[in-house]
């Protein structure tokens, strides 16, 4: 909007060039039918000429670049000598370099007015000394990516005089004296000034300003400048995340964004999305371009930023905003010459951190050790035991001579296999493509992108892979003097194939592969559990196909008639067909005889019956909004408002069909199974939303900041007297840097701000039609051999139902020191959400035979801070900033609804009661060493088996008796760390460039939270199956000084307790990317068309610290499995160019 | 000029306040049915009966998968006919065999209120609806006998418990709401007067469906309940639990009543023609056609024995019973391989410590037939194989060879547990219920039909309720009428003992009847040698093959590290703390 309003101050060219305005046009009207035809004409003052001469006239080289270019001159004979001769010699020069060789040394000055040229006699009155005199200076400014800048302003410093960029972005300012300085400044850039010291040409690239308060922030339905902004907003800029080898945005958030906390449970192709939460409340709503939607699979490459709405300023989106609003912005056309941007990436990937199994003779030791434990007969004589060690290359190993005899004997029948390795290979490729160009002039801009990645895991099978496409298009055309129109298209296909089992199976089943099982040298026949299940040959495939569409035409009025009123309508369509195929083949797992080579069936394998599962479902949501905006200054009052309907409309269906019965497993088709047994399914939703907002910005000379808005929303999902809530929020601001008795005092200080905000929002994506009663299709009985499908209500109705109610409160302040020398962000924050669905405790007895619906009977609040500091700064040739933050968070239980607690004893109270208690705590045992003897154990007070102690041995976890009963029950449980959501978030950036070489590095960690080891309490899960290596540190007679328990097949009940034995309390830093970037000299590469190319280096997770050693930490398994997938690091290579 | 500007503007803004809000928030889900709509459409009162006959409770036997509380063939494993390997049962976890169970509860839990209100809901609504009054007539009988069906399953658990006949609301004073126990004696008695007052209503033909005889079935088994309570048990809690022992005949009377309206006229019943004992398979003089027959009598559908039965459909509703044998959910005992008999009679006990045999199936080929029926050995075939279940071998120097999860198998032999990690605790695989599918089914993947209700039961509750009334010469009648269709030798005196083997033997393993029986005898809290579970220990003779002698001998030993414990409190399930907790008004029974 801002910058359309410039465009009007444009010089009015009409009354020289209107032959131009009007090829222009009827351009404008060719490009509505055909935009690619629009664009392939343009031209630039970049054009670049080889030209030389010597002693050639003036005219013949105005003539020679008639010849060869667009560009016309105008002059008159009589005022200018044309005839003088000149030698000149450009090389790959503009025009302007050129014209300044040619004219400028020979008393004729020139002016560029589009394509036209005049020439003029320089002016015979101007003084004799170059700092005295006055010339025209003219020149083009753009933007750091090469595309040009209209409407950026140009002032004389010291003085009023000043023009404007034009839409091609070029600019002449006549008449400045030669050792004037000029200021460059447009919104969001860094503002510069040049001394033109003598020269008539000055090109300029504008620099974003990351942290400067002209940036603009996507802010609800609209942007905001930074300057002005008063509610809890950060936002991250496309050039954080772009050339970073992730291939889910979502996980590349981590540590960018000051109050988001980003985990990644998972590093699986597909899979591996961050669970993002603001400030550690519930999932957000995620907006991407005014849709809702997912922005985890959009292309990075196509975004503009990222912002993310923490308090009040969320309230816009009332019923929905409570836990915050992540909105992403996808770019946009700049006005300027077409640029061309391919960016290429090309890495691999490795886990994280991974942990070694055990070896053969580990394997056959420490499990004959678990199996006496656990008083079974032990499966390993003393010599298989030597035996196994020997082949896994235990060189301590002595056989006797008797054994060494039968070794030669039997040796093939010793088998040490790594199926960790048989199963999953180092390093996996990841690819990704994006090919974009955007560019315009002052009536049609346009973006384009076209994206790709291909993923594959470390599965070595390379069954399991993700590959995805991404488009976009953006394009705004100016139809009439006051219509803009908007026409976006974007989509993606993701495309997910796994093999027949996913990763949680994988693993699971590779617990179960022992390393002395032989491994078969015919892949067709696997002897592994998990190597039949991880490879698609075998098991079968596993196809996930999501598709995703979103057409959108919005149209913006500027009402001529009130200066600042504008109207805007916009429409959005979006479909995402999903579709599901899985095939499952039935398999065995087989014996290997090595000593035949012979194979037979030990068991089967994961699937008993070849079958195969299709699952298809699309939904699809129309929303339309209109909006009404005005905005305008009276004098020191700056007012802003607007005026927004929103209206959704959501439908999703789906249909499954399975059949079974497969003769053979080569046709994974449907049609191919058996009619018997075939079923199918499906179903359909609706959904829907109507809103109603309006907000209200008034600043007073800049320094009183107020905002307030209003929302009024309604869901079908509640009862029509429930359904429409109200959303106020109210925001102050007060700039006191802008205060006069600030100026003149503390210059130094460039900005300081104080914030404070007060919001209502809601989460009404609950209890859908808690409200209604009904029947349901369930259950059903086999009469006479039919199925008779029954019927079941759906329970008691509960009419008050309604969405969630959060109350946030923010108070903060910016400031920005000697020019952002040091810069720092403040934020505190106290939310209470209420309304959360419960059941009501205590109430109605068993016997009633229903159980009360949902009522909005719970309560949470949440408290913490966010702080950020930044700096910048040149030191010589280098330049750098660095910004870092540190976020806190910490949620307490208001009203939970639970038993009444208050006649119980402190420590049932300490375990049950949760009303009034902080949320994230791990509960457990407090565990005080390992029983080193039987003695100790007699000896030992307190019964921690319900049994005398008689099932304690020595090597057992040895617990404190909290409550001092002498017994460990449930009610010794208590808090003993914190729950697996990090409370504390830190991130650091640095960003350097020195010459063409260029730096930037994330760190990014978290704290305060409670990690436990997948399986690690229950070693060898399954009979058989197998441990990780670090496992074999337990307790035994010989190894009293051990890390963990007494080993026993699936580990002892008194040691699997939760408990600090277990618990980590765990902090990690990791280096979540790294780039080193190198820009190619342009000389290299000017000659075949390019503007600029750059190489990279770029590494994700490269290093990580953390007290968490055998997993990654921020994997989540539960305790007794081992469904995990590490995230992975990366180290690819990259390169950006531009055309 | 003026006017058209705010009028320019005020269609503006009107525009985009234009109202669809009908379109958009009259939206109603599109999988329910509204209220109004079901009960006087036929088809939707019938679906809703539908459900009500899917919810019954049923034997663990035929679970589609493990639920909360129990396990398939969880009842067996409660008592003396079983053990099993799957330690993670929450009968083992919890202790509860073991003298574990307390007023935390756990064990068994069937408190389903929910069908019972579910019941009454359709009870009233049916007095209002609109279809037509045959109908209502017949469903609402069903539907009154699924409630006394469930009010017997409750009951014979927790003693007396509310009796709720009517949907309660949630505005009704607490003082309705906070019921109190009822004594256990008015349950009897309710699902008696319910019996009577809908017999006349119901269907008579379909074995799905509660029918007359059904009903009657059910008299039959819950008044010998009540009878046997009343006889054996203790009057406790002014009544809540027990039943005054002066009651016993008349309950025994009722009870023997019912069965003798099921019992066909021609083995001196008054139900015609309608059930016989199934005999389909017996070839006359071939012994192993009597187990074939008795095998085959609980794997058929609707057989002429069977009275009410819960039938399934693999995948759309399905059970799990053949899990039995190879996932060994059910270890058969020693304790229930010894109570067969010989054929002739003699008693069936082997010293298997001392036996030695080349070919183990030899050891039983004089057992009684529903032995084999019943129970898998080593050496039995099976899955167009030979079942080896050897524990270890034994070679020619001495050597002892396998152990848990690695086993040697014979030439074409099929190995008894395919899945998960070793062979039976005990030795023996339970075959009775369990189809030889040559697989093991995935969880709800079979369809073994499950018989409530069969005629062998009604004789067997007609021959103990006879014996009790001092009808003696039924009570012989009736077991040897069991005998003879078993293939072994008549009895010629009777005693309630008699008829308890008898019973144990027939009604074994996953017809979940022994727990129960051991239960309202009383027998369970005594000693092993006097027919109880307390200090119990489960007997295995698993078998081990000895290259010296090349034969197969038998290691006797306890499977359960613990002696099972059987409290006098337990012939009560607790109602349990949280239960309590939610309505005082109910009081915990004796013991807890």
């Amino acid at each position: 909007m801002k910058k359309k309003l410039k465009r009007s101050q444009f010089p009015d060219f009409v009354g020289e060039l209107s032959k131009v305005t009007c090829i222009m046009k009827l351009t404008l009207f060719l490009i509505l039918l055909n935009v690619c035809v629009a664009f392939s004409s343009t031209y630039s003052q970049q054009t670049k000429f080889t030209l030389s001469g010597d002693n050639v006239s003036i005219r013949d080289v105005l003539a020679n670049v008639e010849s060869k270019s667009e560009f016309r001159f105008f002059f008159n004979n009589a005022l200018v000598n044309l005839d003088q001769r000149v030698s000149y010699r450009i090389e790959e020069g503009t025009i302007l370099e050129l014209l300044d060789q040619v004219l400028q040394k020979n008393g004729i000055q020139y002016e560029i007015k589009d394509r036209t040229i005049i020439l003029s006699p320089k002016s015979s009155d101007e003084p004799g000394t170059a700092a005295q005199q006055k010339r025209s200076v003219s020149g083009r400014v753009t933007n750091s990516s090469g595309s040009p800048l209209p409407g950026v302003t140009i002032v004389i410093e010291g003085t009023t005089q000043g023009t404007i960029t034009d839409p091609q972005g070029n600019y002449t300012l006549p008449n400045v004296p030669g050792n004037a300085t000029l200021q460059f400044s447009f919104v969001g850039m860094k503002t510069q000034e040049i001394a033109i010291s003598g020269k008539t040409a000055i090109d300029v690239m504008m620099v974003d300003e990351t942290v400067g308060i002209e940036e603009v922030v996507a802010v609800g339905y609209g942007t905001q400048k930074k300057v002005n902004l008063i509610g809890s907003v950060v936002d991250v800029k496309n050039d954080r995340f772009v050339n970073t080898p992730v291939a889910n945005i979502s996980s590349s958030l981590a540590g960018k964004l000051p109050g988001i906390v980003a985990i990644q449970r998972s590093g699986e192709p597909g899979q591996d999305a961050a669970s993002i939460s603001i400030r550690g409340f519930g999932s957000a709503l995620t907006i991407v371009d005014g849709v809702e939607q997912s922005f985890d699979q959009i292309d990075p490459n196509e975004i503009e930023s990222i912002s993310v709405l923490k308090d009040a300023s969320a309230t816009i989106y009332g019923a929905r905003a409570g836990n915050g609003v992540i909105l992403v912005t996808t770019k946009r056309g700049k006005t300027g010459k077409p640029v061309i941007n391919f960016n290429v990436n090309s890495g691999y990937q490795s886990n994280t951190r991974m942990t070694d199994f055990v070896d053969s003779g580990e394997f056959a030791q420490s499990y004959n050790d678990a199996l006496a434990n656990s008083g079974k007969p032990l499966t390993f004589s003393d010599y298989q035991i030597k035996a196994y060690k020997y082949v896994s290359g235990d060189k301590a190993v002595v056989f006797t001579a008797a054994e060494k005899a039968q070794f030669e004997n039997d040796k093939a029948n010793f088998a040490n296999t790594d199926w960790f390795n048989v199963i999953f290979r180092p390093v996996a490729p990841i690819q990704q493509y994006n090919l974009s160009s955007d560019g315009g002039n002052d009536k049609i801009k346009y973006f384009s992108s076209l994206g790709y990645l291909h993923q594959q895991s470390v599965l070595r099978s390379g069954d399991d892979t993700f590959k995805r496409y991404n488009f976009r298009s953006n394009i705004d055309a100016q139809i009439t003097k006051n219509l803009y129109v908007g026409f976006d298209l974007s989509g993606r296909i993701e495309n997910s194939m796994y093999p027949g089992y996913a990763i949680g199976e994988i693993w699971n089943c590779l617990i179960n592969d022992v390393p002395t099982r032989a491994l078969n040298p015919n892949p067709a026949y696997p002897t592994g559990l998990g190597q039949g299940t991880a490879d698609a040959d075998i098991s079968g495939t596993r196809q996930h196909i999501t598709k995703v569409f979103n057409g959108s035409l919005s149209f913006n009025y500027s009402v001529p008639f009130v200066k600042g009123l504008s109207a805007k309508a916009r429409f959005d369509y979006f479909v995402v067909p999903q579709f599901d195929k899985n095939f499952l083949k039935a398999y065995n797992v087989y014996n290997y005889d090595v000593v035949n080579d012979l194979y037979s069936i030990s068991r089967s394998g994961m699937t008993s019956k070849t079958n195969l599962t299709e699952i298809s479902q699309e939904s699809t949501s129309l929303i339309s909004k209109f909006i009404l905006d005005y905005e305008n200054i009276f004098g020191n009052h700056t007012v802003k408002a607007m005026l927004v309907s929103e209206y959704t409309d959501y439908k999703n269906q789906w249909l499954s069909a399975y059949r079974t019965g497969y003769l053979s497993s080569a046709v994974e088709q449907l049609f191919a199974g058996s009619s018997t047994g075939m079923t199918n399914n499906g179903s359909e939703n609706v959904d829907g939303r109507i809103s109603y907002a309006c907000r209200l910005n008034y600043s007073y000379s800049g320094k009183y900041l107020l905002e307030t808005t209003f929302r009024y929303d309604a869901s079908p999902r509640f009862a029509s007297d429930k359904r429409w809530g109200l959303f106020p929020s109210v925001l102050i601001g007060w700039r006191l840097s802008e205060e006069r008795f600030m100026k003149d005092n503390v210059q130094f200080i460039n900005n300081l701000k104080l914030r404070l905000s007060y919001g209502q929002a809601g989460v009404d994506n609950i209890a859908s039609y808690n409200y209604l009663t009904g029947y349901n299709f369930s259950g059903g009985f086999v009469d006479n051999g039919a199925m008779q499908t029954g019927i079941i209500t759906k329970g008691l109705a509960n009419i008050l139902t309604t969405w969630e109610k959060h109350k946030t409160y923010n108070a903060g302040f910016d400031f920005d020191l000697w020019k952002s020398k040091l810069y720092c962000g403040f934020d505190a924050f106290y939310k209470e959400r209420s309304g959360i669905l419960a059941t009501r405790a205590a109430s109605l007895p068993t016997t009633f035979g229903a159980s009360l619906p949902s009522e909005n009977l719970n309560s949470m609040n949440y408290r913490g801070f966010e702080l950020q500091l930044g700096h910048k700064g040149r030191i010589r040739e280098i330049e750098y900033s660095i910004d870092g933050y540190i976020a806190w968070n910490k949620i307490k239980n208001g009203h939970i609804e639970e038993a009444d607690y208050s006649k119980s004893d402190v420590y049932t109270r300490l375990r049950y009661q949760q009303s009034g208690q902080w949320a994230n705590r791990y509960f457990g045992l407090e565990a005080v060493g390992l029983f080193q003897s039987q003695d100790e154990i007699n000896a030992w007070p307190v019964i921690q088996d319900n049994n005398n102690n008689k099932t304690i041995r020595p090597g057992d976890i040895k617990y404190l008796d909290y409550n001092g009963d002498n017994k460990i029950t449930d009610i010794d449980y208590h808090p003993i760390g914190k729950g697996n959501t990090p409370e504390l978030t830190y991130g650091l950036n640095f960003n350097g460039k020195w010459k063409s070489f260029d730096l930037a590095m994330l760190w990014q960690g978290a704290s305060n939270y409670g990690f436990v080891s997948p399986g690690e309490q229950r070693p060898y899960p399954y009979n058989p199956s197998t441990i990780f290596r670090y496992q074999l540190d337990y307790w035994t007679p010989q190894n009293t000084d051990a890390k963990y328990p007494r080993i026993g097949l699936s580990g002892f009940t008194n040691n699997k307790y939760p408990s600090t034995y277990w618990l980590i309390d765990a902090y990690y830093v990791r280096l979540k990317n790294i780039q080193i970037g190198y820009s190619l000299p342009p000389r290299l590469f000017k000659s075949i068309g390019l503007t600029s190319c750059r190489v990279y280096l770029s590494a994700v997770n490269l290093l990580t610290i953390s007290n968490v050693d055998n997993f990654d930490p921020e994997t989540i398994s539960s305790s007794s499995d081992y469904v995990f997938f590490p995230q992975q690091k990366t180290i690819s290579f990259g390169v950006n160019i531009s055309l | 000029m003026k006017d058209i500007k705010y009028i320019f503007i005020s269609v503006l803004i009107s525009f985009s306040f234009q109202s669809c809000e009908e379109q958009i928030l009259s939206k109603e889900p599109l999988d329910i049915i509204s209220d109004a709509a079901v009960w006087n459409d036929q088809s939707l009162v019938n679906a809703y009966v539908s459900n009500l006959y899917g919810r019954i409770k049923i034997p663990s036997t035929f679970l589609p998968t493990l639920d909360n509380s129990e396990l398939i063939g969880g009842e067996a494993l409660l008592c003396d006919d079983a053990t099993t390997r799957h330690t993670w049962h929450p009968e083992w976890s919890n202790n509860y065999l073991f003298g574990g169970l307390t007023a935390s509860g756990g064990l068994k839990e069937y408190w389903d209120y929910t069908l019972i209100r579910a019941c009454n809901v359709f009870i009233e609504n049916m007095t209002t609806s609109t279809i037509s009054e045959s109908l209502k007539k017949i469903l609402s009988a069903e539907v009154r006998m699924i409630r006394a069906y469930t009010y017997f399953e409750m009951v014979k658990r927790y003693g007396g418990i509310p009796l709720i006949t009517q949907a309660q609301s949630i505005n009704d004073p607490e003082s309705e709401l906070f019921v109190k126990r009822n004594n256990e004696q008015e349950v009897y008695d309710f699902i008696g007067s319910e019996i009577d007052a809908v017999l006349n209503d119901l269907p008579t033909d379909d074995k799905n469906r509660f029918t007359k005889f059904g009903a009657l079935s059910l008299k039959s088994r819950a008044m010998l309940y009540a009878g046997s309570i009343a006889k054996y048990g203790t009057v406790q809690l002014d009544g809540v639990v027990g039943i005054p022992s002066n009651l016993a005949s008349s309950y025994f009377q009722a009870s023997y009543n019912a069965s003798k309206q099921i019992i066909p006229e021609s083995d001196g019943g008054s139900g015609g023609t309608v059930f016989s004992l199934y005999k389909g398979d017996i070839k006359a003089d071939d012994l192993s056609s009597y187990a074939d027959n008795f095998y085959n009598l609980f794997l058929t559908e609707k057989t002429v024995e069977s009275i009410f039965e819960v039938d399934f459909i693999a995948g759309v509703k399905g059970n799990t019973a053949s899990y039995g044998l190879y996932g060994s959910m059910m270890d058969p005992s020693v304790e229930l391989a010894n109570a067969f008999e010989m054929v002739d009679g003699s008693s069936g006990v082997i010293d298997y410590a001392n036996v030695a045999v080349t070919n183990v199936p030899d050891l039983y080929k004089n057992k009684d037939p529903r032995f084999r029926a019943s129970i898998l050995n080593t050496g039995d075939p099976w899955s167009g194989g030979i079942t080896y279940s050897n524990w270890y071998i034994i070679r020619e120097d001495g050597e002892k060879m396998g152990t848990a999860g690695v086993y040697y198998t014979g030439q074409n032999g099929v190995t008894m547990p395919t899945r998960g990690s070793g062979e039976t605790y005990t030795g023996f695989g339970t075959k009775k219920l369990v189809r030889d599918l040559g697989y093991i089914p995935a969880w709800g993947m079979d369809d073994v039909p499950c018989m409530v209700f069969r005629l062998g039961e009604i004789y067997l509750n007609c021959a103990e309720a006879a014996q009790e009334l001092g009808k003696t010469d039924d009570a012989l009648r009736y077991v040897n009428l069991i005998r003879s269709r078993a293939g072994i030798a008549q009895l010629t005196t009777i005693d309630l003992d008699k008829i308890k083997h008898e019973r144990r033997v027939e009604l074994a393993l996953g017809e979940a009847h022994r727990y129960w029986d051991l239960r309202r005898w009383r027998d369970a809290a005594k000693s092993p040698v006097n027919g109880g579970l307390n200090g119990l220990y489960i007997t295995k003779a698993q078998t081990y093959y000895d290259y010296r002698d090349s034969k197969f001998h038998f290691d006797v030993g306890h499977v359960e590290a613990n002696a099972r414990v059987f409290k006098e409190a337990y012939y009560y399930l607790p109602i349990t703390t949280s239960r309590r907790n939610n309505n005082p008004n109910l009081v915990e029974n004796p013991g807890y």
